[in-house]
């Protein structure tokens, strides 16, 4: 039954990481624009592709 | 343009309906996508070229039509690069920038992801809400003038906004990123103190040994105080402040049972001996953070007067300086200066008409409809719109102490004073407040004197915390927040929910005319066949496509399949072209004919011999507003018109209307005077004005209503913003009223029962303080899910979300 003490402890600091987390991310702006957070994911084309197609379309 | 897509007719960027003679075209990687118009072709293929197509993808609103006028060149930016800002930090410059046209979530992907190809430039916040960016960056790299350009070949408008102390604050949002923090802390701390709590319950049965007893006990504690001391400060702290103040809150309650229940807890915990009550604080300080946060969310300004007044002006004028002509940003001007101003244009500031003369807007000033004419030696003043020639004005002000600007101080000024609120609630929840207070300690005396204070102290601590007034308190705020929400599927936007209960108790209406219950439209009248006069009217239509002429804008029509050679416009007079050989002119009588009608407002098309067509502006009444007057008379509002227009086209508009009451010629402080002589005599009165003369009365009346096209001021002003020019739109807001007081009335029904039914059990001492914690939150929770009986509305498919789907 000791374990208790060193189980409970270890939650404990779980939790706190856990709160380190939420902080961070609210730190962040992860939760001031929930819709924005969507967008985040959405990566820039190619530049390079994209300025090579606008040069083949001009010669 | 082999692969051009022409399956649809609508513009790819905007959405707009293609001109049919259409032939532009942007080539968007490998594809070319139909254009509307050489504006939105260039932004698109920024757009392209920065490899953000993906926008096309995801968007979920359209944006508005680029006018190509409103991309401006490079060079011409670069007048902002002798700004002086502030340096934050470490070389970094600072700098608020609304950008007009950003409204959505896609719209800020777009900006921010452009803006991060420059050089060390960091985008601090990016609000769709309020169109406001905060952009910091290293002026050595980069000059504002690059900034301004990129925002603006995005095709939005941005406006340099003046960033004072005050500003910064509003924007950081640093109060709600707080009460989240606070919000998961107790959230995180409660489940932990829960779980002890349900072992120390039943070990209490199964005789757990005393030295886990007292770990477990230890380790709530240890839990409880930052739960307590971190996300239940605010309760504390605004305790303390109304003791000060020596009022009464419902705080205090609150933290005096939190603090009690604490204190005794620790107490008992080091003498190893008694109850402890974590289990009921943390729960406790876990509930009242949630329904504080839901609160918080709920209050939100959309359009500051500030920007408003940015988006109403030129973001730049000429002066002319030493026989030169210079560009300035509008905020730069000063008295003493000479300033062109072009047609179409706002004037920006004060000042006198030194040549040139022309006709001029003034209606969202004065509430006048017609234009009225000014020559040299006039007076004009800052938001009026030249219609005609250009002209040249010596400013009489500096921008910044022209007469709407120090309206707009006075509006900023007035608005920080009267944020106190005093609802009958609040009167309400104190006296409720004081009952509890008193009560708690009879009852905690009562038992003190049989010498059971143990007991005494569990029965107070469950009274303060059952009869918590949080259900009271979020009984209002609630119904509201959810009522906005239906109300923003109707199309009406409330800006200001705190004051949307007074929907509920309103007895008076006061109606502005030009612009709120007329619109100007331009009547064709003609003297031939109705097969010849749509013949002309396409031909029209077609010539006003090659003018930006405010006048004769009406009469733009993107689909016209009729081909004009020979364009020429003749500035000051009008537009001619050749159809099918013929040559046709669009303007004023003189010019298109050679009939001899002068009159100013007229806009005529003829051949150049004989008058062809003309239009007259006609004053109309606005849709929906006859039946809105009825309504309101019927259910027993005063109404009133007041007006800064004449007093015939008063009259006759009340009395088509059957409205007895009214007021011509009246000034921004005659309407101003008219609200308070009805609120003197304790009327609760409903004002709905769209013009500059409005603003101040549309901030002091009890509720006030615009349009999302009125000008910007008034739009700052108003409680309530409704979309589109449909009056009915005023009357499903007034019908929503009645919703919004019976579920009001329930809430506090539910809130006066509950009490009535556990204080009792309470004071007898049948409920234990984690019981009461549950038993305040479960009441609490009633009201909420009640109210949000009042955001089921019909979901209206909106209608621009239709129009994307089939303009993609």
């Amino acid at each position: 039954m000791n374990m208790l003490f060193v189980l409970i402890i270890m939650s404990l600091v779980f939790l706190a990481g856990c709160i380190y987390v939420f902080f961070w991310a609210i730190r962040s702006k992860q939760f001031k624009e929930l819709e924005i957070q969507g967008f985040s994911v959405l990566e820039k084309d190619e530049y390079e592709s994209n300025e090579s197609i606008t040069k083949n379309t001009q010669e | 343009m082999s692969n051009a897509s022409t399956t649809d007719n609508y513009c790819f960027h905007c959405g707009e309906t293609l001109p049919l003679n259409g032939n532009i075209f942007a080539q968007l990687g490998s594809e070319a996508k139909a254009m509307c118009c050489e504006g939105c072709k260039a932004v698109a293929e920024y757009i392209a070229t920065a490899g953000l197509t993906e926008y096309y993808q995801h968007r979920k609103d359209l944006p508005k039509k680029v006018e190509p006028s409103n991309l401006l060149e490079k060079a011409t930016w670069q007048v902002f690069d002798e700004i002086s800002l502030d340096t934050i930090c470490n070389d970094k410059s600072e700098v608020l920038i609304d950008i007009e046209g950003m409204h959505c979530v896609s719209c800020t992907w777009l900006v921010q992801n452009k803006l991060q190809d420059l050089e060390e430039l960091e985008v601090v916040s990016l609000d769709h809400q309020s169109g406001i960016a905060t952009i910091r960056w290293n002026p050595h790299k980069n000059s504002l003038s690059k900034l301004l350009h990129t925002i603006n070949s995005l095709g939005y408008l941005p406006h340099v906004l003046e960033s004072d102390a005050e500003m910064r604050m509003e924007l950081s949002n640093k109060h709600s990123e707080n009460s989240l923090k606070r919000l998961v802390v107790a959230g995180l701390g409660m489940m932990q103190v829960m779980m002890f709590a349900v072992a120390l319950y039943t070990g209490n049965e199964q005789n757990m040994e005393t030295v886990y007893r007292r770990f477990l006990i230890w380790v709530s504690m240890l839990v409880t105080f930052p739960v307590l001391f971190y996300s239940g400060m605010p309760f504390l702290r605004h305790a303390i402040q109304s003791i000060k103040l020596k009022r009464l809150h419902m705080d205090i309650p609150i933290a005096i049972a939190l603090l009690a229940a604490f204190s005794l807890s620790v107490f008992n915990s080091l003498r190893g001996n008694g109850e402890v009550y974590f289990d009921s604080v943390v729960m406790f300080v876990f509930f009242l953070s949630i329904s504080r946060f839901i609160q918080e969310k709920v209050t939100r300004n959309m359009l500051s007067s500030r920007q408003a007044f940015a988006r109403m002006l030129p973001i730049l004028v000429a002066v002319e300086e030493g026989g030169e002509t210079v560009q300035k940003p509008v905020n730069q001007i000063k008295n003493g200066e000479l300033i062109a101003i072009p047609m179409g244009s706002v004037i920006p500031t004060d000042g006198i008409i030194q040549s040139g003369n022309s006709d001029i807007d003034a209606s969202s000033l004065s509430g006048e409809s017609k234009p009225i004419r000014l020559m040299t030696g006039n007076k004009v003043y800052a938001g009026m719109r030249n219609l005609g020639q250009p002209l040249s004005v010596l400013c009489t002000t500096d921008m910044k102490q022209s007469n709407i600007s120090l309206l707009g101080q006075r509006l900023l000024r007035a608005k920080s004073v009267s944020v106190e609120d005093e609802n009958f609630i609040t009167r309400y929840v104190t006296g409720f407040v004081f009952f509890t207070l008193c009560l708690a300690l009879a009852v905690f005396i009562y038992w003190f004197i049989f010498n059971a204070w143990e007991k005494g102290f569990e029965i107070a601590l469950a009274i303060l915390v059952v009869s918590c007034p949080c259900a009271l308190a979020i009984a209002m705020p609630s119904s509201v927040a959810s009522l906005t929400k239906y109300l923003h599927k109707l199309g009406i936007y409330v800006i200001n929910p705190s004051k949307l209960f007074k929907l509920t108790n309103l007895s008076a209406v006061i109606l502005d005319k030009t612009g709120t219950l007329t619109d100007t439209k331009n009547i064709l009248k003609s003297s031939m066949s109705k097969d010849d006069e749509q013949k002309y009217l396409t031909y029209a239509q077609a010539l006003a496509n090659f003018t930006q002429h405010p006048k004769a804008k009406f009469l733009h029509n993107n689909v016209s399949s009729i081909e004009v050679t020979n364009i020429q416009e003749v500035k000051g007079k009008g537009v001619s072209g050749t159809i099918l050989g013929v040559e046709y002119f669009l303007g004023k009588p003189s010019y298109t004919c050679k009939s001899e009608n002068e009159l100013a407002t007229d806009i005529s098309f003829g051949d150049g011999q004989e008058l062809l067509l003309q239009w007259q502006g006609k004053e109309n009444i606005r849709s929906g507003a006859k039946t809105l007057i009825q309504n309101l008379q019927q259910n027993g509002y005063e109404v009133y018109i007041s007006s800064g227009d004449e007093t015939q086209a008063v009259t006759t508009l009340a009395s088509s209307l059957s409205v007895e009451s009214f007021y011509s010629m009246q000034s921004s402080e005659d309407k101003l005077a008219l609200l308070q002589s009805l609120q003197e005599k304790n009327s609760k009165v409903l004002c709905i004005g769209d013009g500059i003369n409005d603003a101040e009365f549309l901030q002091q009346a009890d509720l006030s209503i615009s349009f999302t096209n009125a000008s910007e001021l008034a739009q700052a002003q108003a409680d309530i913003l409704v979309t589109g020019t449909d009056l009915s739109k005023i009357e499903s807001l007034l019908d929503s009223a009645t919703q919004l007081k019976t579920i009001y009335s329930q809430n506090i029904a539910w809130a006066v029962i509950y009490n009535v039914v556990m204080i009792p059990l309470a004071v007898l001492g049948f409920i234990q303080p984690w019981i009461a914690a549950l038993g305040m939150s479960i009441s609490s929770l009633f009201v909420v899910l009640n109210s949000l009986r009042l955001s089921k509305a019909p979901s209206i498919a909106s209608t621009s979300s239709l129009k994307i789907a089939s303009a993609l």
